[in-house]
């Protein structure tokens, strides 16, 4: 079969077509009006998130982690935690200490009393 | 953009479906359903995207009725599906037979010619039908066919050059008796 004949073909089955559309009941065009109107009414009930496609969706969490990352830990702020006492620091990081950080309390206030009766003996005399 | 589109397209694909199907109701099903998707998925597509997108949806929609129909024929094996009928419709011999019977005397005007090709289009076997409509009544090209049906180039190809050789025969019908 030449290709002029199978474009005859075409031409002659498109035209039987065409004709046939144009004849289409207007009952059956009514449900393909409904049809699409369904359709292109479920875009408007979807969920707000569902509509949010893979860009928007990024951008969003990495807004979100960077104003986390800010609110949680503040640039320039104290490096020192705040309510946390030098000798609870130091017996933090030594291990012997940290076994019994009051009884170093103990000692600093033992040391505080010997050089209270110290400097009490030196007025005496 | 997309109802222009879908306003554009519809009766096309519903014509296209009802000739996959043969049946008005399950033909309208498949063409909102493929609506559907489409606007679900592919809304923000250009206007040149949307129809090769379409028809793969809505031939995808035509596959699943088959085979929703084969499993019911396993269901109930004593009924013929439409697919069994398809398959026997779409032998070339029964064609062949089926146009021969067509006497000059049904061919009297152009209008019953056209109706009797549009028969010969719907007993062709699904995939050369469907390959015809699409590569031939919506103009798309033989790479968006083959995309579309899922085939190779040259599948498209043959299964045109089939589907005209068979339509050609009421043609030739028709110029034989001067209709």
């Amino acid at each position: 079969m030449s290709e002029q004949i199978e474009k005859q073909v075409q031409q002659r089955v498109n035209r039987a077509l065409d004709d046939e559309l144009l004849d289409l009941d207007p009952l059956t065009q009514a449900k393909l009006q409904v049809a699409r109107l369904n359709a292109l009414e479920q875009t408007k009930k979807t969920a707000w998130w569902q509509r949010i496609n893979l860009s928007q969706g990024v951008l969003a969490t990495s807004f979100s982690l960077f104003m986390v990352f800010i609110l949680v830990k503040p640039f320039g702020g104290e490096k020192t935690m705040p309510g946390i006492s030098e000798a609870q620091l130091l017996a933090a990081m030594n291990p012997v200490l940290s076994e019994d950080v009051e009884m170093l309390e103990q000692l600093e206030f033992v040391a505080w009393l010997e050089q209270e009766s110290m400097l009490e003996q030196g007025d005496d005399s | 953009m997309i109802e222009q589109f879908l306003q554009q397209v519809e009766k096309k694909a519903f014509r296209i479906a009802w000739m996959a199907v043969k049946n008005e109701q399950d033909a309208l099903d498949l063409v909102q359903n493929t609506m559907m998707k489409l606007v679900e998925k592919y809304a923000d597509r250009s206007e040149s995207e949307l129809k090769p997108l379409f028809y793969t949806i809505l031939q995808n929609q035509i596959k699943n009725w088959y085979r929703k129909e084969s499993m019911t024929s396993k269901w109930f094996f004593w009924q013929k599906t439409a697919y069994d009928k398809e398959e026997e419709n779409g032998s070339c011999t029964e064609l062949i037979e089926g146009v021969t019977q067509v006497s000059p005397e049904e061919l009297v005007t152009s209008q019953q010619v056209s109706a009797q090709l549009v028969a010969q289009l719907q007993a062709l076997p699904v995939k050369q039908q469907q390959c015809f409509l699409l590569r031939s009544w919506e103009g798309l090209s033989v790479k968006e066919t083959a995309v579309i049906m899922d085939c190779s180039e040259g599948t498209v190809k043959t299964h045109m050059s089939r589907a005209s050789q068979k339509l050609n025969l009421i043609i030739q019908l028709e110029e034989a008796f001067d209709v």
